[in-house]
């Protein structure tokens, strides 16, 4: 079975090795981490708003009141 | 005695990024709790909280497009006040810094103690250590003034232009309903900006607009422009606006004075190789 975009997004984030593996090879690194096709071609496309837009929602990002 | 399970708060911040930037004690109060409350606003963040701890309840679903975020943030922290008060050891996970312009979180943390239960806070990597890291800098080279632009905006603040300006939220400048959940509405907040920053600043004064990056294959969004210019530029509700110092301040020859210093011999301790030359 694939395995996630958000697994992998996490795993960029805390793995420094795998990270600069990406960085020299992104679709390689992608695939081999087991992504699907579909998902594997955002990071081929660096189609990062369609990235954002699906994870991101910065409509929730304020949280304080102080004026 | 009773026997009954008290309850308890710790509030933790997971970073910027997706989960990089969550400490070590972040992650452990996240595992450790009975339930987890999540104001992360990024799935990715859920995800990595989720898989530290299955019983996580989002506090998005509070915010609603034409809804005082007054009674939003009221309502996260009465939902995670009520969550200890039934005796759960409760883990508010904050995206940033908990406590780094996050009014639930504070709120949450007054009413658990006054009702004497414990509530601690532990600090986490907010926009701010971000764009210190980014931007290369240091808050100390010219001292540092950090605002939310609306309160800014609003009430009689002083701006030292020797000072670098972090000022936060631009993207809801002026925004006074509280119901606005976008950055479409901040143009007379960025004009109303711009008009009392030019009595500061120079109109071709660099300033940046800045944005963390939130996912790891992303840059940081560093936008240099110059002040007159800001109106005109996007931002969005994580925008941050940087105004670099004009430079540092002269010295003041009567503190220096009081402490037994003249200017030439602090410059001479601040630069010994440039005195031991002239020795």
């Amino acid at each position: 079975m694939a395995k996630s975009i958000e697994e992998f997004l996490v795993e960029l984030d805390t793995n420094s090795e795998l990270l600069e593996k990406y960085k020299k090879d992104p679709v390689g690194t992608a695939t081999k981490y087991g992504l699907s096709e579909e998902d594997v071609k955002l990071f081929e496309d660096k189609n990062w708003d369609e990235l954002e837009k699906r994870f991101s929602d910065a409509s929730k990002a304020v949280r304080v009141i102080d004026y | 005695m009773s026997t009954a399970k008290k309850g308890e708060l710790v509030v933790v911040g997971t970073g910027i990024s997706v989960a990089g930037q969550m400490t070590l004690a972040a992650k452990s109060h996240i595992e450790n709790a009975d339930m987890v409350f999540m104001g992360i606003m990024n799935k990715v963040g859920e995800h990595a909280v989720k898989a530290l701890n299955p019983n996580c309840v989002s506090l998005d679903d509070l915010y609603k497009e034409g809804k005082s975020r007054a009674l939003t943030y009221e309502q996260m922290a009465d939902r995670i006040v009520q969550a200890v008060v039934e005796g759960n050891k409760v883990c508010a996970a904050f995206y940033g810094h908990a406590g780094v312009f996050v009014t639930p979180s504070h709120d949450a943390i007054r009413k658990v103690r006054a009702l004497g239960l414990s509530a601690t806070m532990l600090p986490g990597i907010s926009a701010e250590d971000c764009l210190i890291a980014d931007l290369g800098i240091d808050p100390s080279r010219f001292g540092c003034q950090s605002y939310e632009a609306t309160q800014f905006l609003f009430r009689d603040y002083r701006i030292d232009p020797y000072m670098t300006q972090i000022i936060w939220q631009i993207g809801l400048a002026g925004e006074a309903t509280l119901k606005v959940l976008s950055a479409e509405h901040n143009k007379p907040g960025l004009v109303l900006l711009t008009d009392i920053l030019l009595e500061y600043y120079p109109e071709d004064h660099e300033i940046i607009v800045y944005e963390a990056a939130t996912l790891p294959i992303c840059a940081p969004k560093i936008q240099k422009i110059q002040l007159i210019d800001l109106v005109n530029t996007p931002t969005t509700l994580i925008s941050t606006l940087v105004i670099p110092s004009l430079g540092l301040p002269k010295y003041r020859q009567d503190r220096l004075a009081k402490l037994g210093l003249t200017e030439q011999e602090v410059s001479n301790y601040r630069n010994p190789n440039l005195s031991e030359k002239g020795n």
